[in-house]
C-alpha cells in the first residue's frame, strides 16, 4: 500500500480504535456473555449454548415486555401527527411562534427522572391531575393513572408524547425552514387552503424529517423508556409496563444472571438494528422524493 | 478499477477491525483468568452441597486479628469502604464520620475513605466490581443471600479470615450468613420489624391503645372499627414493591417457619402452593379492604408517611422505623408496637422479625487485616453506645450495654426478642427474584383487584420454577446452605 494510500488511515486509525472499544468491545462481549452462564472474577463462566436464549424466548415476561414495547410503538404515529400539524401551524409564523417553539420544546430538555418524578406524583389517585378534574366537575373521570394495571402503561404513553413532541417539533420546523418559501407561495397563488398546503406541499417536503423522527422515536419506545419506567412504576404494577430494558435490568443487576439479560439484549439489539438500517435505506429514499416533489 | 479499490478498503477495514478487538481482549482480558486470588477451597465456588451441619456457635477463627490484630504494625494503608449511610440507618453518618476519626487518631498509619452509594443501585454496584475482582477493602451488606451471593462468586471473604473468635463470639447475628462452617458478614446494627401503630386513632375508634389485637380474628375486627371511624386502617405503599416485601416478610410469611431452613428448603425444591405458604396470603388478601385505596401508586416512603400524618392508624415497620417512632413522639403523638397477630404453627409465629445488617471484607482487599480490625473498632462499647444514641438502631454485638434504652417501644423490642428468640427476615433466604416478580406482584395485583391468594400462591411457584431453571448454581449453593 502507498503511503499516499496509507495516510486515511493513519489518521482516522486512532479513533476507529477507541470507537471500536468504546461500543465495539462491548458488543462483542453481550455477545459473548449470552451464550454463557457468566462467572464471576472468581469463578469460571460455562458455554450453555442457546440455552439463554431458549430461556429468554419461553418466558412470558419476555414476551409481555416486548408486547409493551409495541404498545409503546404507537406513540410514533401520534408524536408524529402533532409534531407536523403544530410545526405546520408555528411555520405560519403566527403571532408569538417563537415563544410557543421555546415553550413546546422545553419538556424535551428535561431530564427523564425529573418529569417521571413529578408526573409519578400528578398521576398519583389522590395526584394533582384528579384533584383538578374533581375541582372542574369531572371528578367521575378520576383513575388510579399509575396504579391500575390495564392504564399505568398508557399513561406512560401520554407522559413520553409530551415530553418527546419537542423534538419532533424543532426537526420539523428546521426541515420546513429550508424548504424554498416559493413552493408555499406558488400553493396560495394556485389557491390552495391552508389544509390542501399542508397536504400536497408541507408533508411531502417534511418526509425526510417525518422518516427520521418516526425511526428515531420507534428506536426510542424499543430501547430507551427503561428511565421512565423506572422511576415512575418499577414495571409495575404487577409487572404491567415491563419493557425490555427493564426485564434485562433485572436479570443483570437484580438476579445477576448476566446471561439471561444478555440473550434478552442480543435480542433487543436486532430489533434495534433492523430499525436503523431501515433508517438508512428509507433517509435515503424520501430525500431523493422529497427533492423530486 | 473501482471495484478492486472498494475491496481493498473493505479488506483493510476488517483488518483494523480484526487487530484492534485482539487487543482489546488482550488489555481487557477475560475474566475469568484476571489475576486475582483464588476463592477459598470452602467456599461457595465448589457446588457440590455441604455436609457440615450449622452449629449453634460459629466457629473459632484465628487469632491475632480483628480487635487482636496490630494495626500500627501493618505500614501506611488506606482503606476503602463502600457503603449506604443514611439511606439505611437516618443519623449514621456522623456516627461513622467520628468512628473513622477515632480510628485514625489510633492508628495514624490508616486513612479511612467511605464512599456513599445508593440502595437501588446497591446490587448492581457490587456486580460490576465482583465482575472486574476491584472495588473497596470492605462494603456494608445485609445477611443472608445478600451477603452469601458475593461470598459464592468468591467476593468477599468469611469474618473467620479478618476477626478473633472472641469479636465473633460476641455478635451472635453473624450465624444469618453462616455457610459451609464460616460467617460471610460482620453485622453491626440491627432491623426490627414490629407494626407501629397510632394510640390516638385506636382510642378514637373504640379500641384500647394499650391492648393490640392479640388474635388474627381480632386484628380483622380491629380494623374494621377503624375503617367505621373514618381513617385508613392500615397505610402501604406498593409502587416500588417494597411495602408488599416489608409485610410479608415481616408479618406474614414467618408464621409457619421455624428456622432459617424452612424458606431455603422451600427454595429449593418446595412447593409455593402448599397450604402452608398459602394461608399467609390468604390472610393477606383478608387485609385487603384495610389498606389505603391508592397504595399501588404510592411507593413505601409515601405510604408510611401516611401513617406519620396520622392518616393512617397502623403500618408495617421497616428499616428506620425506631428513628420514625422517635420524631412521631417528639412531636407529640401516641405510638405503640404490635406485632401481627400469631396464625401459624411455626416457632417464629410469635416473634419479632429482626436482622443485622454490617460490613464484608473484599476479596481483592490488599488489606484484609486492617479491615477486620475496622470492622471489630466499629464494634467496641464506647460506638456501639454512640451508634444506638445517633441512630436508635440496636447494635448487634453483646458488647453493647442495652441498659441505655430507655425508650418503651424499644424496651418492649428487646424484650420480645429475649424472651421469643430469633425470627429472621424471610426475604433473606430467598432469591430477590422471589421478591421482585413475585411478593411485588401479587400484592400489587391483589390490590387492583385482579389476583387472589391462590393465584398468587401460583405466581410464586412459576417465578421459582423459573429460578431455579435459570439458576441451577444459585439452587445448588441453596442446598449447600442447608443446615
Amino acid at each position: 500500500m502507498s503511503a499516499r494510500r496509507l495516510q486515511p488511515w493513519l489518521f482516522s486509525g486512532p479513533l476507529i480504535l477507541l470507537v471500536g472499544l468504546v461500543f465495539l468491545y462491548p458488543i462483542v462481549t453481550v455477545f459473548r456473555y449470552s451464550f454463557e452462564r457468566v462467572g464471576s472474577g472468581y469463578t469460571e463462566s460455562e458455554f450453555v449454548g442457546l440455552d439463554n436464549f431458549r430461556f429468554v424466548y419461553r418466558d412470558s415476561l419476555f414476551r409481555d415486555a416486548l408486547l409493551n414495547n409495541a404498545q409503546l410503538i404507537l406513540c410514533v404515529p401520534v408524536l408524529v401527527a402533532l409534531a407536523a400539524i403544530v410545526s405546520a401551524v408555528l411555520f405560519d409564523r403566527i403571532r408569538g411562534w417563537k415563544a410557543y417553539r421555546t415553550l413546546l420544546f422545553f419538556p424535551y430538555v428535561l431530564s427523564i427522572p425529573v418529569v417521571g418524578i413529578i408526573f409519578g406524583y400528578v398521576f398519583q389517585l389522590n395526584g394533582l391531575f384528579n384533584t383538578a378534574l374533581e375541582n372542574v366537575g369531572l371528578g367521575a373521570l378520576a383513575q388510579d393513572w399509575l396504579g391500575s394495571s390495564s392504564r399505568a402503561l398508557w399513561t406512560i404513553m401520554a407522559v413520553i408524547i409530551w415530553k418527546e413532541l419537542g423534538f419532533g417539533i424543532i426537526v420539523f420546523l428546521a426541515r420546513l425552514m429550508s424548504v424554498n418559501e416559493e413552493m408555499f407561495e406558488s400553493a396560495r397563488i394556485d389557491g390552495a387552503g391552508w389544509w390542501q398546503t399542508l397536504r400536497y406541499v408541507t408533508i411531502p417536503q417534511l418526509m425526510p424529517a417525518i422518516v427520521f423522527f418516526a425511526v428515531v422515536e420507534t428506536i426510542t419506545m424499543l430501547s430507551w423508556v427503561f428511565a421512565y419506567i423506572y422511576v415512575m412504576t418499577a414495571g409495575g404494577p404487577g409487572n404491567s409496563t415491563v419493557v425490555s430494558e427493564w426485564y434485562i435490568f433485572q436479570w443483570v443487576f437484580s438476579n445477576a444472571v448476566i446471561g439471561i439479560g444478555a440473550a434478552a439484549a442480543v435480542t433487543l439489539l436486532a430489533a434495534t438494528s433492523f430499525l436503523i438500517v431501515l433508517r438508512v435505506w428509507t433517509l435515503r429514499r424520501f430525500d431523493d422524493l422529497a427533492y423530486d416533489v | 478499477m473501482e471495484r478492486r479499490k472498494m475491496i481493498w478498503r473493505w479488506l483493510g477495514l476488517a483488518a483494523l477491525v480484526a487487530v484492534m478487538l485482539v487487543a482489546a481482549a488482550a488489555c481487557g482480558g477475560d475474566d475469568e483468568e484476571a489475576a486475582a486470588p483464588p476463592p477459598p477451597a470452602d467456599t461457595a465456588v465448589a457446588p457440590e452441597p455441604a455436609p457440615t451441619p450449622e452449629p449453634a456457635e460459629p466457629p473459632p477463627a484465628a487469632p491475632g486479628l480483628g480487635s487482636a490484630f496490630d494495626v500500627a504494625s501493618a505500614g501506611d494503608v488506606t482503606l476503602n469502604l463502600w457503603w449506604l449511610g443514611e439511606l439505611e440507618v437516618p443519623g449514621i453518618e456522623p456516627w461513622m464520620d467520628e468512628t473513622i476519626a477515632a480510628f485514625e487518631a489510633q492508628y495514624p498509619n490508616v486513612n479511612v475513605e467511605a464512599t456513599l452509594y445508593e440502595t437501588g443501585k446497591w446490587i448492581q454496584t457490587q456486580t460490576t466490581a465482583c465482575q472486574s475482582t476491584s472495588g473497596p477493602d470492605l462494603w456494608y451488606n445485609w445477611a443472608g443471600t445478600w451477603s452469601l451471593e458475593p461470598a459464592w462468586k468468591g467476593c468477599t471473604v468469611p469474618n473467620e479470615d479478618v476477626l478473633s473468635p472472641e469479636d465473633i463470639a460476641a455478635n451472635p447475628l453473624a450465624q444469618e450468613t453462616l455457610y459451609q462452617g464460616k460467617t460471610w458478614d460482620f453485622p453491626l446494627y440491627q432491623f426490627v420489624y414490629p407494626i407501629v401503630y397510632n394510640k390516638a386513632l385506636f382510642e378514637a375508634a373504640g379500641l384500647d391503645p394499650e391492648s393490640p389485637p392479640a388474635t388474627w380474628d381480632d386484628f380483622v375486627a380491629a380494623m374494621e372499627k377503624l375503617k367505621a371511624s373514618g381513617v385508613t386502617p392500615f397505610a402501604l405503599g406498593l409502587k416500588d414493591g417494597f411495602g408488599a416485601e416489608i409485610l410479608a416478610a415481616g408479618q406474614l410469611e414467618k408464621q409457619h417457619a421455624s428456622a432459617p431452613d424452612d424458606y431455603k428448603q422451600r427454595v429449593i425444591d418446595g412447593d409455593f402452593t402448599a397450604a402452608e405458604w398459602l394461608e399467609w396470603l390468604q390472610k393477606a388478601e383478608e387485609m385487603l379492604p384495610y389498606f389505603n385505596e391508592d397504595a399501588n401508586s404510592l411507593g413505601f416512603a409515601e405510604g408510611l408517611a401516611l401513617f406519620q400524618n396520622e392518616k393512617a392508624a397502623m403500618v408495617a415497620g421497616a428499616p428506620g422505623i425506631q428513628a420514625v417512632i422517635k420524631a412521631m413522639q417528639d412531636e407529640g403523638k401516641s405510638v405503640g408496637i404490635m406485632k401481627a397477630p400469631a396464625f401459624g404453627s411455626g416457632a417464629w409465629a410469635d416473634s419479632l422479625v429482626h436482622t443485622g445488617n454490617g460490613f464484608q471484607v473484599a476479596q481483592w482487599s490488599e488489606n484484609k487485616e486492617v479491615a477486620g480490625a475496622f470492622m471489630a473498632f466499629m464494634q467496641s462499647p464506647e460506638r456501639l453506645t454512640a451508634l444506638y444514641a445517633a441512630t436508635g438502631n440496636f447494635p448487634t454485638s453483646s458488647n453493647w450495654d442495652p441498659s441505655q434504652v430507655t425508650s418503651e417501644t424499644d424496651q418492649l423490642m428487646l424484650q420480645w426478642l429475649s424472651e421469643k428468640g430469633d425470627a429472621f427476615w424471610a426475604a433473606n433466604y430467598t432469591p430477590v427474584d422471589l421478591d421482585v416478580n413475585a411478593t411485588f406482584v401479587a400484592f400489587q395485583k391483589m390490590v387492583a383487584g385482579e389476583l387472589d391468594a391462590e393465584g398468587a400462591a401460583a405466581l410464586y411457584q412459576e417465578t421459582i420454577e423459573k429460578f431455579r431453571e435459570a439458576n441451577p448454581q444459585v439452587i445448588e449453593n441453596f442446598a449447600a446452605w442447608l443446615g
